[in-house]
């Protein structure tokens, strides 16, 4: 049988899935950053995915070059954040995080 | 010019009333001011008297209230005629010798000028009686004579038996009143028109057919025809008898008289001797054309009931006022008894001389009252208190040994009260026994035999007045002074005791002549041919049905009339005869105070507690009247108090409640809405966590609402 | 059953299991590490697909960039010398519930959707082609705005991640 389009995108929208599950559910904010890492990776593979069955072969993997790019932009100063965060807070906890609250 | 005089007759008491009520501790002497007013009034009414002679009729008459085009105006006027002149001299002449008579009788009263106003009021509304054309007016004067009178009776207030007694004679005036009430609407409503004259002649066009009675009559143009059923002509007839039974004392309703003597002496001669009783008379005098023979009968019953019952009472009363009061009652039947035998002229000639006689007796009996009263004043003087009832009879005797004039006086009235030949008593009172005899006799032979009753009793209480008119005379005035032998310190009573003086003397000397017969008829015996008799004339009937034979009974009493003479006198003389038997010869201690009533025996204790009426009317109407008001009282305090109570209560309750709701309902609901949204924003804010995490749940969750309702839509 | 199917699902299940171990490891720094095994898988995934350029570009910033700040996060922010790195979760089923609700949906989709109807859209096997210099020759005439961006971009990042991170006195 033959690698279709389809087994690309339940790979990747189990990568997807799993990024989401990873954002709610973990305390760590290290943990959510990888959480996001994994969807955008999601979205990644989704993109060559199509690429790869797509005439003009380039469009899907130059766009694929970018949100890796701009993924280690955002992986960088998101990591900042968190670790100013943790400097004010002196915790990394998300849930203990709530003066935002009403 | 006549009618004006009559006018100012009228208006000059009023304006003394006014000016003596308002003005008159102003005015030095109102008593003189009030006697000589009254003594111009009975020139006046002289004169108009005199103008009379000879049938001349004054009458003017308007309109006072037009009730629109189909119905006859309410008519008011003055009719001066014979009858209403001769009353109007009467009243006159009376009032001013009581003016003269009341100055030094009432002279050490503190009412004093009060009195006088009283007594001007009264014979204003007297006037005003006698002047009246129409029954209305004459209803209006009726009703102001029965007020003035109660002012009069009620005149010491202080004392509380006066006050009772006054207000005793208003109310049973009130009930006679009712009756003739009824009269004058059953005529009002049958014929329209209250003017005398209107109904003599309304009456004499009316007929009755199939048992109604039917008038008919035009006004306006329009023709206006009554009907009533035939009854109400004897009820109308009946109705006005009713007013005249309450003024003027008969039976039922005689109870108020007696107890009238409740006021001054003067007063009493005033209205219960001459004027205010006889107006009862002189009403039936006025409507006898319209009265049937069923009514005149009644009358004549009822008449001849108060005579005996009147004369009976009077026989064994020791109060000297209260002798004459029943007296007076007996004369009343006898005048009212005559217009029941259709002797309507001699009805009114008895009303005359009794006017005269009795006013004479009354004044006597002020006289020795006024001398009593003198003796307490000049025992109190000497510091000798001694309290007792001026007014017994037990208590007095042998006084025409110091009031000779009195007694003079006293006897010559008395002589004319019990209907002794030669007085002008008897030939009043002759005639009437006559005509009764004369009446009996036509309904005998018209199958009636039970009328003889009527002439039976009107003979025998000849015979009891002559009783207890000689019985007063020999226990006051004979015999030897009681008082004396009574109280110890009454020693000397008699040297005390003076002669009246001249203010007092005038009236009784004059009182004392009218007695005598030749002022009325130059015949001794009859007075059929007198002036009188000339100058008043017998009247018609003029009912359609019922008419009584007014010409058979005159006829009748022509005949029997020298029988009638002889029978009355013989037992005006066994009466005198007998009371000389029983009292002349008496000394001193036949009468003590101390027997109690209780003791006598039935037919005394009937007379003197003048047949138990008084008990009578107390127990069927007083009582009950009062405890109806009692109940109705108890109704209204329970029932209809507690009932506004409760409302009241209820409107405080609902208050209260509507308070509640207010508080709790609507308050509450405002401040539920406030909670539930309070709860609300709690609840929902608690999304908003601080968390970041459950933000991002929510997105998610929203993203994959929105997948599954696109799923479901396509 | 080709050697390449068999290497995809090879490729497939490391990459699925790593992600599984990310999820549910109780150590953060294993976590770390199975993310580290998950982006190789996608990197084996890239080079299947025909792109050869990406897979590289994929290991050497993610895993030497992205990788290492993570670890460096991780080893910052915890205490020094305790030895066991928690890594707690809440709401372990609610999250499941939505993960696998969202799964479901997007599983949908993609298996009701009739691929063969896209026009442009067919089997393209051809690897051919140096897929570097094509996406060289791509971003320096087609995407050239593009790649201007990305490099202010990043200088922006640069600075502000350094500013951001500096310590500052009060």
């Amino acid at each position: 049988m033959q690698i279709t389009l389809q087994h690309y995108l339940f790979i990747s929208l189990f990568l997807f899935v799993t990024g989401i599950y990873i954002s709610i559910t973990k305390k760590n904010a290290i943990m959510i950053l990888i959480g996001i890492e994994l969807i955008l990776n999601a979205a990644n593979l989704n993109l060559v995915a199509f690429s790869k069955f797509d005439a003009d072969q380039m469009q899907g993997q130059t766009f694929a070059l970018f949100v890796i790019l701009i993924a280690a932009c955002e992986a960088a100063v998101a990591l900042a954040i968190v670790l100013k965060a943790y400097d004010y807070f002196k915790t990394v906890h998300l849930n203990e995080i709530n003066n935002l609250k009403y | 010019m006549v009618t004006i005089l009559a006018i100012i007759c009228f208006t000059l008491p009023i304006l003394t009333f006014l000016v003596l009520l308002f003005a008159g501790h102003l005015i030095k002497r109102a008593d003189n001011v009030a006697t000589g007013l009254m003594f111009v009034n009975f020139l006046l009414a002289l004169f108009i008297f005199i103008q009379t002679f000879g049938g001349q009729v004054f009458h003017t008459r308007f309109a006072w209230v037009n009730f629109g085009e189909k119905l006859l105006p309410l008519t008011i006027g003055i009719k001066i005629d014979f009858l209403s002149a001769l009353l109007l001299v009467i009243v006159t002449f009376i009032s001013s010798l009581v003016h003269l008579y009341s100055k030094s009788y009432m002279h050490s009263d503190k009412q004093y000028v009060r009195y006088f106003a009283y007594l001007n009021t009264f014979t204003a509304s007297m006037i005003g009686i006698l002047l009246g054309d129409n029954l209305f007016a004459m209803f209006v004067f009726w009703e102001l004579v029965g007020l003035t009178s109660y002012l009069l009776i009620g005149f010491w207030y202080q004392k509380n038996s006066a006050v009772r007694a006054s207000k005793k004679a208003f109310l049973l005036n009130r009930i006679g009143d009712l009756g003739f009430l009824v009269g004058i609407m059953t005529l009002w409503s049958q014929f329209g028109t209250l003017d005398l004259e209107a109904l003599y002649i309304g009456m004499k066009n009316s007929e009755v057919v199939n048992g109604m009675w039917s008038v008919s009559y035009t006004v306006n143009g329009f023709t206006i025809i009554k009907s009533l059923d035939m009854m109400w002509l004897t009820i109308a007839g009946l109705g006005i008898f009713c007013g005249c039974i309450g003024k003027s004392a008969q039976f039922p309703l005689q109870i108020w008289l007696p107890d009238a003597m409740e006021g001054p002496t003067p007063v009493s001669a005033l209205i219960h001797a001459a004027t205010m009783v006889a107006a009862g008379v002189y009403l039936l005098a006025r409507v006898f054309p319209l009265l049937d023979s069923f009514t005149l009968d009644f009358i004549a019953i009822i008449g001849c009931i108060s005579a005996f019952m009147g004369a009976y009472a009077a026989v064994s009363q020791f109060d000297i006022k209260r002798i004459l009061a029943f007296s007076t009652i007996s004369q009343l039947g006898y005048m009212v008894m005559a217009m029941g035998v259709g002797a309507y002229q001699s009805s009114l000639f008895h009303l005359t001389t009794h006017a005269f006689f009795k006013a004479g007796l009354f004044l006597c009996v002020g006289a020795v009252i006024h001398a009593l009263h003198h003796l307490q004043e000049s025992l109190e003087k000497k510091h000798i208190h001694l309290d007792f009832d001026v007014q017994n009879v037990h208590l007095m005797g042998g006084l025409k040994k110091v009031l000779p004039f009195t007694y003079l006086a006293y006897f010559v009235t008395a002589w004319a009260a019990m209907g002794m030949p030669f007085s002008s008593g008897f030939l009043s009172k002759d005639a009437i026994v006559a005509a009764t005899w004369g009446w009996a006799q036509v309904k005998a032979s018209q199958g009636q035999v039970f009328f003889y009753v009527v002439p039976l009793v009107a003979f025998t209480t000849g015979f009891v007045t002559a009783f207890y008119m000689g019985r007063q005379l020999f226990v006051v005035f004979w015999g030897e002074n009681r008082l004396q032998h009574i109280y110890s310190q009454a020693k000397d009573a008699l040297k005390h005791i003076h002669e009246i003086d001249l203010k007092m003397k005038i009236p009784l000397v004059l009182l004392a002549s009218l007695s005598f017969f030749f002022w009325f008829s130059f015949n001794p015996l009859s007075a059929t041919d007198s002036w009188f008799y000339h100058q008043i004339l017998a009247v018609k009937s003029v009912v359609p049905q019922h008419i009584p034979p007014l010409d058979l009974y005159a006829e009748a009493t022509h005949h029997v009339h020298i029988y009638a003479i002889i029978l009355s006198v013989f037992f005006a003389f066994a009466g005198f005869g007998a009371a000389y038997l029983r009292f002349g010869k008496q000394k001193t201690n036949t009468f003590t105070r101390t027997i109690p009533i209780s003791s006598y025996g039935i037919l005394q204790q009937l007379s003197t507690n003048n047949f138990f009426l008084d008990d009578l009317f107390k127990r069927l109407i007083t009582k009950p009247g009062l405890r109806i008001a009692l109940y109705i009282s108890y109704f209204d305090k329970k029932v209809i108090d507690k009932t506004v109570d409760l409302m009241g209560v209820g409107t405080v309750l609902l208050a209260h409640i509507t308070a509640g709701i207010d508080k709790y309902g609507i308050d509450g609901s405002v401040n539920a809405t406030a909670s539930l949204s309070r709860f609300i924003g709690r609840k929902t804010s608690h999304i908003q966590n601080g968390k970041i995490q459950s933000y991002l749940t929510l997105a998610i969750l929203g993203v994959v609402v929105m997948g599954v309702i696109l799923f479901l839509v396509g | 059953m080709t050697i390449e199917i068999i290497l995809f699902y090879a490729l497939a299940f490391l990459t699925i299991v790593s992600t599984i171990t990310v999820a549910v490891a109780n150590n953060i720094l294993y976590a770390a590490l199975s993310l580290l095994c998950t982006f190789i898988g996608i990197a084996g995934l890239y080079i299947y697909a025909s792109a050869d350029y990406l897979a590289v570009t994929q290991i050497m910033v993610y895993v030497g960039g992205v990788l290492v700040l993570l670890i460096f996060g991780i080893m910052l922010t915890n205490k020094i010398g305790i030895k066991h790195l928690p890594n707690p979760s809440a709401n372990k089923w609610n999250g499941f519930l939505l993960s696998f609700s969202v799964f479901i949906i997007i599983a949908l989709g993609i298996v009701k959707t009739n691929f063969e109807k896209i026009p442009w859209l067919q089997a393209n096997n051809q690897t051919e082609g140096k897929t570097t210099t094509q996406i060289g020759f791509n971003l320096l005439t087609t995407y050239v705005f593009p790649f201007e961006l990305a490099s202010v971009l990043l200088l922006v990042a640069l600075i502000g991640a350094a500013f951001v991170a500096s310590k500052q006195n009060k």
